[in-house]
């Protein structure tokens, strides 16, 4: 039967016309859609593979065009390229839609065919002689089980290796926004033994030529050294780094560039010794602290002679310490450190080459962590690995006996290796004109290519000058010629094309430190702390001769203008003579932000003209166009002018040269972009894009615009840092200029009202850009500025807004007395004279404050009050015994300052918005109109001259040494006598 | 008291306004006069808000007709036709966009971030299937979803898997659910949306993988019956659940099993259910003992797929952009890689300071710690009880379609000679008339 009912279904199907047909269409419909597919695929790799090269073509020649942006048949190729490329990628979408739906009705015909063939061989259903047994099914319930418990297993082993791949802790070390300094920033400090890239040169070349160590002169400060150690200072920023160390006790120390100041001191924990070791005692001329440590801007990472290695934060605070064990080096370990990244990179000689000993290791800088090591076939040495940039990749350089080698330091991978070199290797290797010059002790000066693979002994050596090497001192050379030094006073100069010996020179004198290149001289610091400084020639030539007064073993460090030695008991900060007076904090030669030194509008020099006219240029030394507007007055410092300007495009700080009015430089500030809610900033044309006044450490200038950006520059224009507070909320436009104390920069960042709690007070590390510190503050917006002033012992930054005046300790920004005493849009600013603090509620009062209390000093420290109004934009200026208020219609009045008695009052029937300023007994006050009037500063009001700029006038003007700084609308003015 | 004539003018000139008010392009694109039609840049194409509520309309339509197909009409040939028309008008017509499988991580975003907000079309979109499930049983996969109707139609040579592979195989719908589910409450992504099999055949266009992986699964549809329903739709894994408690449902006879055993072969799906008998006495007391163990285990269980799923959110973090911004800043800022990316560099030119990103990236990741303990609990707990599911005797009689697993396709209804009974008398019935 069943049989029957098969045959004729086959039957059925055989004879079918309609089943052969279904069948046929589903074999060209399978066919077809084969080929529909296979030229799909062709297209597809086509575009990926033709197009792509094309498309590198395209973009290597809009890289060009970069460069070249007239050039007319480079534009016409990217346009003729950039339109084949399209028109092709188009026709090959074209060509993939189409394709994509024949391909779609290939397979609905397939289908549909298939369909049809198997309805119409659809077999009867068959089911089997008897149904599923008991066992069947709990076999079958069995399987399931095992089944699903296989796939736990399979989804258990899954996560469980997932959770075996490791994971970047945010929450921990090396997580706390710690970012590392870039190569730029490291090339201008001194991070590492003989500074960047460890070639002993100096970034700068403003050094001192001159000092004297037993008069003084040229010495900045001197500084004991709380430990004995012979490593070499560091110098980042501000700060001093330096090593020490005796039986009891290893330590870093830091020590403030300004003053010489110890910072803070890091004690290190010796590991203790294993039972069967013996005590250390290293050699007396390597001392318990010899490998210089190293910086990379944020942490300092310090070795010593135990194999101790420890890494502090730039605040003090221990991150990690760990113990390589004690190193067996004959003469005892200093190799100093190295750094690449985050990687600290550690030449662990020891021992002889059979012993298998040596390695180099790279330590993770946030952890402490190993991150790679590789053992090396070498001896103990003494010499420091470098790590330079060769072409497009850095090297770890190594020198010891028999090989140096170089590895790429972020894995450690060997490069290539050249030897075989003798002796005691001290003098550490250096990169200069396209090779590696290593020293062998007492025999040669080896040059050697470094684009080698593998032992490129015979193959990479340029040459080798035999005629005798230094046994202690590091290399050094300007490019052209390469110096060394022995360490009994032998100095020779060779070319580095042929390592020929172009001349030779002993200076009689015992060398232990490695000699410094400053511009074109050689500064080579000799065992009794004396310096010689000697022009990097052709021919010797000894420039200069100091004495420091101390013995010296270290080599100096080179800092911005400043020579760091280290004696074997004291630390020295060398700086030019005519610095030495004026640091970095003492700024009352200059004027270096809003309204001069202490914000007061004094100047410190009353040598001002009194007379000129912009129209017939008498008294107008020059005149120069400012590139973009602003309202913010010029600062001045030594040589250099600074302004700021700003339009809905550009944001950007200019440089100025005193003498001649030159735009030294522009240092554009980038805009952080808008946020998706944010509404694009109009400022008041009143306030415009840069309207607070930048401010000076003398090292850096620092900006801020109406769009919450803010940037630091070198006094070379080289950015630094820039960041974006956010764009403030205030109603005309963010006015209030910076204020500094030492390396902080003071923004008082006043927005809202003071229920919005969003105004605060910040202090800006201005090295890097960081937040010291921010307070908020319980204020509505404002737009007069902070000053610093000394109050008796001590630093206050004095801030005025509705309602309250406060002052903060600078350094910390704590809060030190406040008064409710103020209302309205407060836009002069505070001023200290006499003992007193005044400030000004606009159109009302004008306010004595004794600034010596705590807390609320409202009921208790309120001097007097004058309220018979008060001017609304422009400060008061004050000689002590009087204080001059200026209304914005043209009203001058002068008061007492002991009681606010007005001695008179004088309508100079003029508008004005530029504050008032002090110059010996007269009162210089500029007009919108750009005339200024010169008034006695006496009892009575008598006009002294009157003199026009012939230009309008918005900011403040800045007094320098005979000269007056005045921004108009659209130019820089000199006013001065030529001399 | 509020006057309703007012309320009527108001709605009224609402309504009036909503019709005359219209987008202006903020940024117009320029007049080409050759012709040229600017590409839209989204797919598919935005249209107006009204075209959306009729797709409502028609899904509304087409789960009420699918219903009635598989529960009064019971024919077999008419789903396939509103199957056929569910995958042109869903499928190829929307693009495979609004569907109600992804619509599942829009509500779940709803849930968890308050400011976002379900647009209605997409909850109907989401309930809508769920509550016929609910009275019907799954009509949604029978005839509407465009998804199950391309792997339906490719169905040609079924070959049966066997049951206990299946059982392995179904889990990971549920792990696919959960995954969708944590990533949609984090705000990382939308996996459904983003790993849709089929929605580059949809569009004719797409990513390479995904159109590969669709071509995969369709070929093997060709010999397994729907392997991402079956398999993979973690809307599926919901809707078995709720068509358990279906008031009505499919069955393979009309009226009455008389235990033919011909539709035995009959569900491409595995979904039909033999007729178990007595287990032997020897297995009862070792299922016993099993049972108790596997109750006791499942808290067990639980609480290692929690631990699990916490232990892996270095893992699945990643999959939130911020996670994986601030680990790239922080490669960069250990020089681990040397460039910088689009995202990186965009990030670093805000000036935001890079501890507030690895705190934000912290925090993500402490959410998906949370998440992962939910999630990996309900894995363990979805496994708990399948293997308490195994091990329970099920006693039955007669041939039944599987309330959860039956897709009600229809297929088995032919193979059933009491269907065959009623249309018979059906059509007497109509001759009659």
């Amino acid at each position: 039967m069943e049989s029957q009912k098969d045959n004729i279904s086959e039957h059925v199907q055989s004879t079918s016309p309609w089943y052969r047909s279904a069948v046929a269409t589903a074999m060209v419909s399978a066919t077809f859609s084969f080929i529909v597919l296979l030229f799909l695929v062709l297209n597809y790799g086509k575009s990926k593979i033709v197009d792509t090269e094309d498309e590198a073509r395209l973009l290597a020649l809009r890289a060009q065009v970069y460069e070249q942006p007239d050039n007319e048949e480079l534009l016409s190729q990217v346009r003729t390229l950039d339109l084949q490329i399209r028109q092709r990628r188009l026709r090959a979408v074209d060509r993939s839609r189409k394709g994509g739906y024949l391909l779609l009705g290939g397979v609905v015909v397939l289908l549909v065919s298939i369909g049809v063939a198997g309805a119409l061989k659809k077999k009867l259903p068959t089911p089997g002689l008897s149904a599923e047994g008991p066992d069947q099914q709990v076999h079958e319930a069995k399987f399931a089980r095992w089944s699903v418990t296989a796939g736990l297993i399979v989804l258990a082993a899954g996560a469980l290796l997932l959770t075996l791949k490791p994971s970047i802790d945010f929450a921990g070390t090396g997580a706390e926004g710690s970012s590392i300094a870039s190569a730029g920033d490291a090339s201008q400090n001194w991070p590492s033994f003989r500074g960047f890239e460890g070639n002993g040169i100096s970034p700068y070349t403003n050094m001192p030529t001159r000092w004297d160590g037993k008069t003084g002169e040229g010495i900045l400060w001197k500084t004991k050294v709380p430990l004995p150690g012979h490593s070499s200072p560091l110098v980042w920023g501000h700060r001093i780094f330096l090593t020490g160390g005796d039986p009891n006790a290893l330590a870093v120390f830091c020590f403030d560039t300004a003053s010489g100041k110890l910072l803070w001191r890091g004690d290190v924990t010796r590991a203790p010794m294993k039972d069967d070791e013996e005590p250390l005692e290293p050699m007396e001329d390597t001392g318990w602290a010899a490998p210089t440590a190293v910086t990379d801007g944020k942490h300092v990472y310090a070795m010593f002679v135990t194999g101790d290695i420890v890494c502090f934060d730039f605040e003090g605070k221990k991150v990690w310490e760990k113990s390589l064990g004690v190193p067996e080096n004959a003469y005892g370990h200093a190799s100093s450190l190295a750094i690449y990244r985050n990687l600290v990179l550690i030449q662990y000689d020891q021992g002889m080459a059979e012993d298998g000993l040596s390695k180099m290791i790279a330590l993770d800088g946030f952890t402490g962590e190993v991150a790679w090591q590789t053992k090396r076939p070498v001896d103990n040495s003494w010499c420091s690995p470098i790590v330079v940039r060769i072409g497009d990749q850095y090297q770890l350089l190594t020198l010891s006996q028999p090989w140096v080698i170089a590895y790429e330091p972020a894995k450690g991978a060997e490069l290539w290796r050249a030897g075989e070199f003798s002796g005691e290797m001290a003098p550490s290797p250096i990169v200069a004109n396209g090779l590696v010059f290593v020293i062998e002790p007492y025999n040669s000066l080896v040059a050697i290519k470094p684009d080698g693979k593998g032992d490129v002994t015979k193959t990479h050596i340029a040459w080798r000058m035999d005629e005798g090497g230094p046994d202690i001192c590091s290399p050094i050379s300007d490019g052209q010629r390469v110096f060394m030094l022995g360490t009994e006073g032998l100095l020779s100069c060779h070319k580095t094309s042929d390592g020929a010996r172009i001349w030779e020179h002993d200076l009689e004198e015992f060398c232990l430190a490695s000699p410094s290149l400053v511009g074109t001289n050689l500064y080579v610091l000799s065992e009794k702390g004396l310096m010689f400084i000697i022009e990097a020639a052709d021919e010797y030539k000894e420039l200069a001769k100091c004495e420091l007064g101390e013995q010296c073993h270290a080599t100096p460090a080179f800092a911005d203008g400043r020579i760091y030695i280290r004696g074997v008991e004291h630390l020295y900060c060398i700086v030019k003579e005519d610095s030495t007076s004026a640091s970095p904090q003492d700024p009352s030669k200059h004027w270096p932000s809003f309204r001069g030194p202490e914000g007061n509008g004094v100047s410190a020099y009353t040598n001002i003209p009194t007379r000129w006219d912009g129209k017939t240029g008498e008294g107008v030394l020059w005149k120069t166009k400012v590139p973009l507007p602003g309202h913010n007055s010029p600062i001045v410092w030594g040589d250099r002018i600074f302004l700021s300007g700003g339009d809905p495009n550009e944001l950007a700080v200019f440089c100025f040269d005193v003498a001649s009015g030159a735009l030294l430089w522009r240092g554009d500030v980038t805009r952080a972009p808008l946020k998706a809610d944010e509404e694009l900033l109009e400022p008041m044309e009143g306030t415009g894009w840069a309207a607070p006044t930048a401010v000076t450490d003398g090292q850096r200038v620092y900006a801020m615009f109406v769009t919450g950006d803010i940037a630091g520059f070198g006094f070379s224009g080289k950015k630094i840092w820039e960041k974006s507070l956010g764009t403030p909320d205030n109603a005309y436009g963010h006015a209030s200029s910076l204020a500094i104390y030492r390396n902080l920069v003071l923004i008082q960042f006043d927005q809202g009202v003071a229920e919005d709690e969003m105004s605060a007070m910040i202090a800006l590390d201005g090295f890097t850009g960081e937040v010291a510190w921010r307070k908020k503050r319980p204020v509505d917006n404002a737009w007069s500025s902070p000053v610093v002033v000394r109050v008796g012992d001590a630093f206050q930054v004095l801030t005025c807004s509705l309602p309250w005046v406060i002052a903060y300790e600078p350094a910390k920004g704590t809060e030190l007395w406040r008064a409710d005493c103020l209302s309205g849009d407060v836009a002069p600013s505070p001023i200290y004279a006499n003992g007193l603090v005044f400030v000004i509620e606009p159109y009302n009062e004008l306010i004595a404050i004794k600034p010596d209390g705590k807390g609320d000093v409202t009921k208790t420290h309120i001097a007097w009050i004058m309220d018979e109004g008060g001017p609304d934009i422009c400060s008061p200026v004050s000689d002590g015994e009087r204080i001059f208020m200026l209304g914005s219609e043209g009203l001058l009045s002068c008061h007492k300052t002991s009681d606010g008695t007005r001695l008179w009052e004088h309508d100079l029937e003029e508008s004005c918005e530029a504050s008032p300023s002090l110059v010996g007994n007269n009162i210089y006050v500029l007009t919108i109109k750009g005339v200024m009037f010169i008034i006695e500063a006496a009892d009575e009001y008598k006009e002294l001259a009157k003199c026009e700029l012939g230009e309008k006038c918005h900011a403040s003007p800045a007094f320098a040494d005979g000269r007056i700084y005045i921004r108009a609308v659209e130019h820089l003015y000199c006013i001065g006598n030529r001399d | 008291m509020i006057r309703s004539d007012r309320v009527i003018i108001s709605i009224a000139l609402f309504l009036i306004s909503c019709g005359v008010a219209w987008g202006v392009e903020r940024f117009p694109p320029p007049d080409f006069e050759s012709g040229y039609e600017m590409p839209s840049p989204t797919a598919p194409h935005a249209r107006q808000n009204i075209y959306e509520y009729i797709d409502v309309a028609v899904l509304l339509a087409a789960l009420t007709v699918s219903s009635y197909l598989i529960l009064k009409k019971r024919s077999r040939r008419a789903l396939f036709v509103l199957m056929v028309f569910s995958l042109l008008y869903f499928g190829f017509w929307r693009k495979g966009c609004v569907c109600p499988i992804g619509a599942t991580q829009n509500i779940v975003l709803s849930v968890f971030d308050s400011e976002y907000v379900v647009p209605v079309t997409v909850a109907a979109f989401f309930l809508l299937p769920l509550v016929f499930t609910l009275f019907f049983g799954r009509s949604f996969c029978a005839a509407v979803c465009p998804l199950g109707a391309v792997q339906d139609l490719v169905l040609s040579h079924p070959v049966s898997i066997p049951g206990w592979a299946e059982s392995g195989l179904r889990l990971l719908a549920y792990v696919y659910l959960g995954a969708a589910v944590l990533f949609a409450a984090t705000g990382s992504a939308f996996i459904i949306c983003r790993y849709d099999p089929f929605v580059s055949i949809f569009r004719l266009t797409g990513s390479l993988n995904i159109l590969i992986l669709g071509a995969c699964l369709l070929l093997i549809g060709v010999f397994i019956g729907r392997p991402y329903c079956r398999f993979l739709c973690p809307y599926g894994v919901i809707l078995r659940h709720l068509s358990r408690l279906s008031k009505w449902r499919v069955t393979i006879t009309p009226d009455e099993c008389i235990q033919c055993r011909l539709c035995e072969e009959a569900c491409p799906f595995g979904a039909i259910k033999k007729p178990t008998t007595k287990w032997p006495q020897k297995e009862y007391h070792v299922a016993k003992k099993r049972l108790v163990f596997l109750i006791l285990l499942l808290p067990v269980l639980i609480f290692l797929g929690g631990w699990f799923g916490s232990g892996i959110k270095a893992v699945t973090s990643r999959a939130h952009e911020t996670v994986r911004l601030a680990e790239r800043i922080y490669l960069e800022e250990a020089g681990e890689v040397e460039e910088t990316t689009d995202a990186s560099a965009a990030f670093r030119a805000t000036g935001k300071e890079i501890s507030e990103l690895y705190d934000e990236a912290s925090h993500i990741r402490s959410q998906f710690g949370l998440g992962g303990w939910i999630f990996g609990g309900f894995v363990g707990l979805v496994i708990g009880l399948k293997l308490i599911g195994l091990s329970v005797w099920r006693r039955r009689q007669d041939y039944e379609a599987d309330r959860a697993s039956c897709l009600a396709c229809g297929r088995c209804f032919a193979y059933c000679p009491r269907e065959h009974v009623r249309l018979k008398k059906a059509k007497e019935a109509n001759g009659k008339r």
